[in-house]
Parts: C-alpha cells; structure tokens; sequence
C-alpha cells in the first residue's frame, strides 16, 4: 500500500509536471531530448516541476489561497489536517489498523484526497504559467540576448533544455523583427547537393535529426558541370541549380544527409538598405550612395540555359 | 561559464551576411575606395553587391 501510495505521489508530483511541462513547452518550442546527461535530465525535472511545488505551498502555508479559491473548499482545523494524515498513512503502514478503522479511514482518505485536489489544482495552474514564461522568455531569446540579466539567465537555464537544432534550424537566433528566413546547402550521403529555405525539421526519439522539409528545393546537377568542365564550357554555376519538379515542399531523410550549409538571410532589399549605411559609415567622403545586388558571377551563362 | 549552445548562438550571430560583408568591405575598404574615385562603381561577386557612389575631391 505504502509502494502504491509514493508511485502516485510521485507520479502526481514529480513525473506528470515534468510530461506537462515538456509537452506543452514543445508545441512552441524543440525541446532537448535525451542527449542530455542524467545530471542534467534530474536538474531540469526539478526545476519544471520543483518550482511551482515550492510556490503552491508556499502560497498555501501563507494563506495566500485557500477558501473559496480551492476547488473543494473543507472546513476544518489544522488538528483534523493532521489527524487525517496520520490516519490515512497509519492504515496504509497497518493492515489492521484498516481493519479495525475502516469508516473513520474511508473518511479521512476523502478529506485528505480533496486537499491534495486543492493543491494539485494550483500546484498544475502554476505549472503552466511558468511553461508560459519559459515559451516566453526563450522565443525572445533573438531581441533579449544582448541583455546582461538575460544573457545570464538564458545561459543557464533556457539554452540548455533548448534542441541545438532548434537553434540551427530556425530564425531562433535573431530579433523576429529582422523578419530572416532560414536558407540551407544540404550534401545527401549520395553525394547529390541541394537547397532550399527551411520549412519544418523533425527530430528522433534522441533527439537526433530525422528530417528536413524544404521549400523551392533545387538540386545541383554536378555530373553537368563535370561534362561542361570535360567540354572547356565554362558556365556561371547558378545555372546548374535545377529546381525539383512539383513546386512542393521536399523532405529530404536525416539518415540521407551529409552535411549542412545554413545560412540566415534578410529580406530582399534589406541586406542592400544596411550594406548602404556601412558604405556611408566607413568611407566620410561619398555621396549619393547606392547599394545593388548582382546575381553572382552574371558575366557567363544566361537564365534560358538554367530551364535546359 | 558559456554552454555549447551560447556558444554556437554567438557564431551564428557573427556570420550572417552582413557582418561577413562588413569584415569584408573593411578589408578591401582602399580598392572600394580606388573603384569608386575612380569609375563611382565598384562590383563584387562574392558579396553579390554593386555599390555605386560620388566621391567627394579632397
């Protein structure tokens, strides 16, 4: 009875925040998986769940909640607290004891499952709230960084429990306003490289990558190059990029990928709006600026070969 | 002390395009400078840019 009673305990208390906690912070964010070491695991399940146990007792003993904002409101003393604790953990610890006080255990046992509702109630209403502040805190993690009392705080409780492909793969790392979109050169593990801008990742049950989805993927046809190299036809290389057929989002296996080339760029235009300012900022004695972009190395090939 | 992933936080933050193109358009600050006295343009590839401007006389 007593094993019984510490397995629900512990799973009411410890076990069941943590799931919580876990589950709902990775509808917004990927969460480490178990890549992390026990330490670490045993770290992060108490402060998930630790936290909002010490403030419910503390606001409980405090008197700060209780009454009408508790789901099952008792009247009763602290003298019949305790005798029904004792009298509850007296008949789990004693068979006998049970036998010879069933009506007085059965009621206790409901008093005391009522009270335990009543902190649960909260204890799980706080959980949440802090799962909320923690989605918070790190989905800022671009804007806030720079902060010291952040950066300090991040470093040592948000960043750890955060997926290091959550920080590759996504604009995680860079103010929301910036508005960047997440570019990447992926080599397959048979040799075939592509790109595309980075819709979805998807993680293993270790936390490993199992999978990227790409949007406007194209392929780089490297056996043309290598028969335009045999040829002397020297091509500019934009134009051995092949755009895969379908025009949808292409999911390329992690067990299929080799390497990753990521990139984060801006806006269209915006890269040129800061590169201006830079010109401005370092050469004092030029005027009427003015910053472009060049498709790279435009002097050979023309875009009709690309559809070739 | 700085974990792996602030670490890795720091290196994206430094390799973005324009901080590449900023450490670059100091290194080669003298030939953009020639270029512009020279012809108000000046191209680069690897940057993907055209940068045109006036140059005031000295």
């Amino acid at each position: 009875m007593i094993a019984l009673m510490a397995s629900a305990l512990l799973g009411l208390y410890v076990f069941a925040p943590y799931i919580i906690f876990q589950r709902f912070c990775s509808l917004f964010i990927r969460l480490k998986k178990s890549q992390r070491s026990k330490t670490d695991e045993i770290v992060q399940g108490i402060f998930a769940a630790g936290l909002p146990f010490l403030l419910t007792v503390v606001l409980f003993w405090s008197g700060c909640i209780g009454g009408s904002f508790v789901p099952f409101r008792l009247v009763d003393s602290h003298r019949q607290k305790v005798s029904d604790y004792h009298t509850v953990f007296t008949a789990a610890f004693s068979d006998h004891y049970f036998t010879d006080h069933q009506a007085e255990t059965w009621e206790s046992l409901d008093r005391v499952c009522k009270r335990q509702a009543d902190f649960l109630a909260w204890n799980y209403g706080l959980l949440f709230l802090e799962a909320l502040v923690f989605v918070l805190l790190v989905s800022f993690y671009g804007e806030w960084k720079g902060n010291k009392l952040y950066g300090w705080f991040a470093s040592r409780v948000l960043l750890p429990a955060v997926s290091e492909w959550h920080v590759l793969l996504t604009t995680f790392n860079f103010p929301a306003r910036e508005n960047r979109s997440v570019e990447v050169d992926v080599l397959s593990k048979d040799n075939i490289l592509y790109r595309g801008n980075i819709v979805d990742h998807f993680l293993g049950v270790n936390g490993e990558l199992s999978g990227l989805l790409l949007s406007g993927a194209q392929r780089f046809q490297y056996e043309k190059l290598k028969d335009d190299r045999k040829s002397n036809v020297d091509k500019n290389k934009e134009l051995y990029w092949k755009p895969i057929p379908g025009g949808g989002n292409f999911y390329l296996p992690g067990e299929n990928i080799a390497s990753l080339n990521i990139r984060y760029p801006l806006p269209k235009g915006q890269y040129e709006r800061i590169l201006t300012e830079m010109v401005k900022k370092l050469f004092k004695n030029v005027t009427d600026v003015s910053v472009e972009a060049i498709p790279p190395d435009t002097s050979k090939g023309n875009d009709a070969e690309r559809s070739k | 002390m700085v974990g792996d992933l602030e670490k890795l936080s720091r290196a994206l933050s430094d390799d973005t395009p324009e901080k590449l193109a900023e450490r670059e358009l100091q290194q080669k600050a003298e030939q953009i400078q020639e270029a512009l006295r020279r012809d108000g343009v000046y191209e680069d590839a690897s940057l993907g840019v055209r940068i045109s401007a006036r140059v005031a006389a000295a």
